[in-house]
């Protein structure tokens, strides 16, 4: 299932006010509850790396605002313990985790640098597709998680961000 | 003087015809004709006239058959048109905008590796798409990209992801891919072209050794192929056998560069994700280098 359809399935059910739906199929078995959270059970390790990686937490749409749109899954969580209060910013893509453009230029942020929201943090570099993270909040990086060059696995934890 | 660009075409016109229909002087032609030429643009001056070199893209003589290539944006000498795009994506320009320049003072490749260019010789321009798609989505956009470069031109084959090499394996064009990620959508992506159509730095090689296409019949044909392809993202396996067509890379040993250290091995297959497998491992970020074949 593409991330795609699992859009359209939570888009129908909002639009039908269906509370629960399970999917079975010969690959998954889905079960969505709205208002609740998204289970996905027994993912099998299909040959598609991307899928392979830990499923997207998809948030339910809330019931109160039938039509709002379906939110994007979560990629930026309060983080535990080290850093109360902490943003963590995290890979929505696998890829090589890049913090400045250009080997020879400066990175985008340091650590106790100050971010606004919509800055670009790093980039994630798979197939020749640079993608530019952007912060989701403004505040402090507090810690940089991840080694300049290295691979990244979907929903890793990149940066530490405390909102202000 | 404004307009003059905008009155030149491939045929030839006297300064004086063009004076006229500006409403100024032949020494102000001439003067704007150096101008625009300092500038990078492609004018042609000789006993006969004035005209643009023909095959160039101006604007008024540019007719993308898709929806892809407009508005446009024909320039001088720029930055880079990765830069002067993503300034007008900011602006909020729609999808299929395209930036065209003639110069470029810092064009360049994957990891802000230079990227050589010649007014009027080469192909250097950035399109802007605005994916439907989430992010996760899109890891066979630089793939596509590559196939309807390969399959407008006609000429050679695909180094994965993209690099368009002639068959002697010299590098005809590359592409360079730079989107912008708000989560897990992604707010644009800026599809960055370089073709060597008629001049190619040293040790590359350049369309017009192969085919006679003209500047401005490489843009439209990429155009209009890649909005062909585009809704191919949606069936990767349909997509996959058609890049396997096109690629140099498959069936062939290669050597990759990842970050994670240096892997050889046999190039056996793209996954639906725009991966390469490679002597049983998945390569998601790599510099890929051909191996001769074994005989």
């Amino acid at each position: 299932m593409t991330p795609k359809e699992l859009k359209q399935i939570l888009q129908a059910l909002v639009e039908h006010g269906v509370n629960e739906l399970t999917l079975e199929t010969p690959d998954y078995k889905l079960t969505v509850r709205r208002g609740g959270e998204v289970q996905v059970v027994s993912v099998p390790q299909v040959q598609v790396p991307m899928l392979a990686a830990p499923p997207p937490e998809v948030p339910a749409p809330t019931p109160p605002a039938p039509a709002a749109p379906v939110e994007k899954p979560q990629v930026q969580t309060e983080a535990p313990d080290d850093c109360p209060g902490c943003v963590e910013v995290r890979a929505p893509i696998v890829g090589t985790f890049y913090r400045a453009p250009a080997p020879d230029a400066p990175p985008y942020v340091k650590e106790g640098d100050r971010v606004e929201k919509g800055q670009v943090l790093c980039i994630i570099e798979a197939m020749k597709l640079m993608n530019e993270i952007e912060s989701e909040v403004s505040g402090i990086v507090k810690k940089i998680l991840v080694e300049n060059g290295e691979p990244v696995e979907y929903g890793q934890p990149l940066f530490l961000i405390q909102p202000v | 003087m404004a307009g003059l660009l905008s009155l030149l075409t491939e045929s030839w016109q006297s300064g004086e015809a063009l004076a006229r229909r500006l409403g100024v002087s032949r020494a102000a032609v001439s003067k704007e004709a150096r101008r625009l030429l300092s500038e990078g643009y492609p004018v042609e001056v000789s006993r006969q006239g004035y005209r643009i070199l023909p095959g160039t893209p101006l604007p008024h003589l540019f007719h993308p058959r898709g929806r892809l290539g407009r508005p446009y944006r024909y320039l001088g000498r720029v930055g880079s048109t990765q830069d002067a795009l993503r300034a007008w994506a900011e602006e909020g320009a729609p999808e299929g905008a395209l930036v065209l320049a003639e110069v470029q003072e810092r064009g360049r490749g994957r990891r802000g590796r230079p990227w050589a260019s010649r007014p009027g010789a080469s192909l250097t321009f950035s399109l802007l798409l605005r994916p439907s798609l989430p992010l996760p989505a899109l890891g066979l956009l630089p793939l596509l990209a590559g196939l309807a470069l390969v399959e407008a031109v006609g000429v050679g084959g695909l180094k994965w992801p993209n690099d368009l090499l002639a068959p002697d394996g010299r590098k005809l064009a590359g592409v360079l891919l730079e989107a912008k990620a708000e989560g897990e959508e992604v707010a644009y992506a800026l599809l960055g072209v370089g073709v060597n159509v008629a001049w190619a730095p040293e040790g590359a090689a350049f369309l017009q050794e192969f085919t006679p296409l003209s500047r401005r019949e490489v843009l439209e044909a990429f155009l209009l192929r890649l909005e062909g392809l585009l809704p191919l993202l949606e069936t990767p396996e349909a997509f996959l056998a058609r890049y396997q067509k096109a690629s140099y890379t498959l069936g062939r040993p290669v050597r990759v560069r990842t970050a994670k250290g240096v892997v050889e091995g046999l190039a056996e297959a793209v996954f639906p994700d725009g991966s390469l497998l490679l002597g049983g491992v998945g390569v998601a970020a790599a510099e890929v280098e051909l191996l001769p074949l074994i005989e």
